[in-house]
């Protein structure tokens, strides 16, 4: 059976991936869960200098899901090169680096950094910065998307995939202009925008006010998995580039509607935070719909969605 | 760390919104030590997704002991389990209390819930220190709230309770309790360690790091993941060159030294 796929330029060995932010640098589930099965680990979105994050509370549930509004802490791209990098390439598991940054200049600075580094697979630019000062507003605006991903190219050699955000009215836009920046293939996609209200106590004066310090944070979880597949579906149909899935994938039938309708892989986030070994149930899942339906090769269940009926 | 389907032993009702939940679980319970947490969900969770932190309230043979407070979704469905009924849980997690210290009397400062991981707590240090003295001190917001005094009198360690009405022992905050039992002694003699609502902790710290006794508090944060992988949990704590650091509650804590906690 061949689970192997190619994500423009990086060949994993089967389409499971971890999510950005949700599996740390690869280093917090392994007692519970064997990441050398995985075809790579996204890490946690690094930027050049160590970071905090935002104040929290940091995260809380909402009806199947969750908001978050971590901010950007991480360790620095030089503490990941040395600390977090080296237990990932000794263990031969593939690293997909998230970066991030709030100006070009950083992007670019950080891929340069990690080019030339032994065990980075790819890099994936999180565009959909959430950090509130930052001036510029990649991930919504084609017209920075398509600067931002040309710098980086000229950059740097290393596979790039560009991660999508869905706060936008028409996503196959921003899909093109990074395409066009020279991205090497989408991520699709980061977080829905939304908010949570605590409504206090007003017989003791408590007004009603966020549960987020950030006020606004981004949705993750099973709640996005349709508005993910649809994007997903749309970037597919509007751009040549392998698309990643990615939002409410929690199963191994979840990852197989998203394959169907064209990614060529798929990321897992929110569904680790409940169920540690849920990126290796999805790649055992996924191998044993195909036995149990013949398929020998990954490569011919990807993009295989058709409507049956025509426009009427 | 362990994650597993375990069976439920018992399950009642106490007091108030207060429960205490045992499960069999013979990896957590030989792993476990005073003030580390599981996270735990139903199999088939109703109406929710992620799991939920709660303290090793004690340990029994195989069986874990949680006592809980139904106040959402989850714990509300908690307390509808039996005997029987499965949960899905991981542990044992986080960094527990420093049980080596020089105190002579070890002070636990509680309030409400924030008993849940003295039992534990205090059954460790009588083992383990048993030259050393216990006392629990309570607080709860009225009498018919109070929990768990028959089992700190068989673990054989004082308890105190202060009621925020009056209605039993100490009238006030469980905190006027604590400077009372502090000044009782001599500082340097007393060991600290306290969980409970933020406003008391942060009262806690002002007092015992005032009088500059080791002091120890288990911070509560919302919490997804519980091992370290999704960053949600962070507290303000002070790095050793005094600058503002956010460290993670689930992993480098829940339990810290007061002096290295900042509160708003
Ligand atoms: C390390 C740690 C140990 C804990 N140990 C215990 C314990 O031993 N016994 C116990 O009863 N509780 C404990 N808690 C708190 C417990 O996790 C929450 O009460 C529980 O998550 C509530 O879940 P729910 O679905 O019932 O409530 P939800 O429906 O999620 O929320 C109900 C209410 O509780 C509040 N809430 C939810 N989660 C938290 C939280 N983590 N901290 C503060 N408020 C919260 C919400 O804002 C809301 O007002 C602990 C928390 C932490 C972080
Ligand atoms: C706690 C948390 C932190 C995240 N951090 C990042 C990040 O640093 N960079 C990034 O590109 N995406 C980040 N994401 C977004 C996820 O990678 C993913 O796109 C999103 O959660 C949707 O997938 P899911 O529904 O499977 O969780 C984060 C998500 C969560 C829940
Ligand atoms: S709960 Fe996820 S990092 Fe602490």
């Amino acid at each position: 059976m061949k689970m192997a796929v190619n994500i423009g330029g990086a060949t994993i060995k089967n389409p499971v991936m971890t999510a950005s932010g949700t599996y740390g640098y690869g280093d917090v589930y392994t007692e519970l869960c064997d990441v050398t099965r995985l075809g790579a680990v996204v890490t946690k979105g690094v930027t050049l200098e160590p970071a905090q994050g935002n104040p929290p509370p940091r995260g809380c549930e909402t009806a199947s899901g969750m908001l978050n509004a971590i901010g950007l802490q991480n360790v620095g791209v030089a503490a990941f090169i040395a600390e977090k990098l080296p237990p990932l390439r000794e263990r031969g598991v593939a690293c997909v680096v998230n970066v991030q940054g709030s100006s070009i200049t950083e992007f670019v600075a950080v891929s340069q950094k990690l080019t030339g580094i032994d065990g980075v697979t790819a890099l994936e630019l999180n565009v959909s910065c959430p950090n509130k000062t930052g001036g510029l507003s990649f991930g919504t605006d084609p017209k920075a998307l398509n600067t931002l991903v040309t710098a980086v190219r000229k950059a740097t050699p290393l596979p790039l995939m560009t991660k999508l955000s869905p706060n936008v009215t028409d996503i196959t836009v921003c899909a093109r202009a990074a395409v066009d920046g020279g991205t090497d293939s989408l991520s699709v996609m980061n977080t829905v925008i939304g908010m949570a209200v605590n409504l206090g106590d007003p017989s003791r004066g408590i007004r009603p006010r966020p549960v987020l310090r950030n006020v606004t944070g981004g949705l993750s979880g099973p709640a996005i998995k349709p508005v993910a597949l649809r994007m997903v579906w749309q970037v597919v149909q509007a751009v040549d580039v392998p698309v990643i899935g990615i939002g409410g994938i929690a199963s191994a039938t979840d990852a197989l509607e998203f394959l169907a309708v064209g990614a060529s892989a798929v990321q897992i986030g929110t569904a680790s935070f409940y169920n540690p070994r849920a990126c290796e149930e999805v790649v055992d899942g996924i191998a044993a719909y195909m036995t149990e339906h013949t398929v020998a090769d990954i490569n011919d269940l990807i993009g295989t969605f058709e409507i049956p009926w025509t426009a009427t | 760390m362990i994650q597993k389907q375990v069976p439920i032993v018992f399950n009642h009702h106490l007091a108030g919104a207060t429960h205490v939940l045992g499960f069999d679980c013979a990896e957590i319970a030989r792993a476990a030590a005073p003030g580390q947490f599981v996270m735990m969900r139903e199999v088939q969770p109703r109406g929710y997704l992620l799991n939920r932190p709660f303290s090793i309230g004690n340990v029994d043979g195989n069986t874990i002991e949680i006592y809980y407070d139904a106040v959402g979704k989850a714990t509300h469905a908690f307390a509808e389990l039996d005997k029987g009924d499965e949960l899905d849980v991981f542990g044992p997690l986080g960094r527990g209390f420093t049980l080596e210290t020089w105190a002579k009397v070890n002070v636990l400062v509680a309030g409400g819930i924030g008993i849940a991981p003295f039992p534990f707590l205090a059954i460790e240090l009588a083992k383990r220190r048993p030259q050393t003295h216990t006392v629990v001190l309570a607080g709860f917001r009225s009498a018919p709230l109070v929990v768990l005094a028959d089992l700190f009198a068989e673990i054989g360690v004082g308890f105190k309770v202060a009621t925020d009405d009056g209605s039993q022992g100490y009238n006030g905050f469980v905190t006027g309790l604590l400077e009372q039992e502090l000044d009782a002694h001599g500082n340097n003699k007393v060991g600290v360690y306290a969980c409970g609502p933020e406003l008391m902790l942060k009262r806690v710290a002002e007092i015992a790091v005032g009088r500059d006794v080791f002091c120890e508090l288990s911070l509560e944060q919302r919490m997804a993941c519980g091992v370290g992988a999704c960053l949600v949990c962070a507290c303000n704590t002070r790095a050793a060159d005094g600058a503002a650091d956010y460290k993670m509650v689930c992993k480098d804590g829940p339990v810290f030294n007061a002096r290295d906690v900042v509160f708003e």
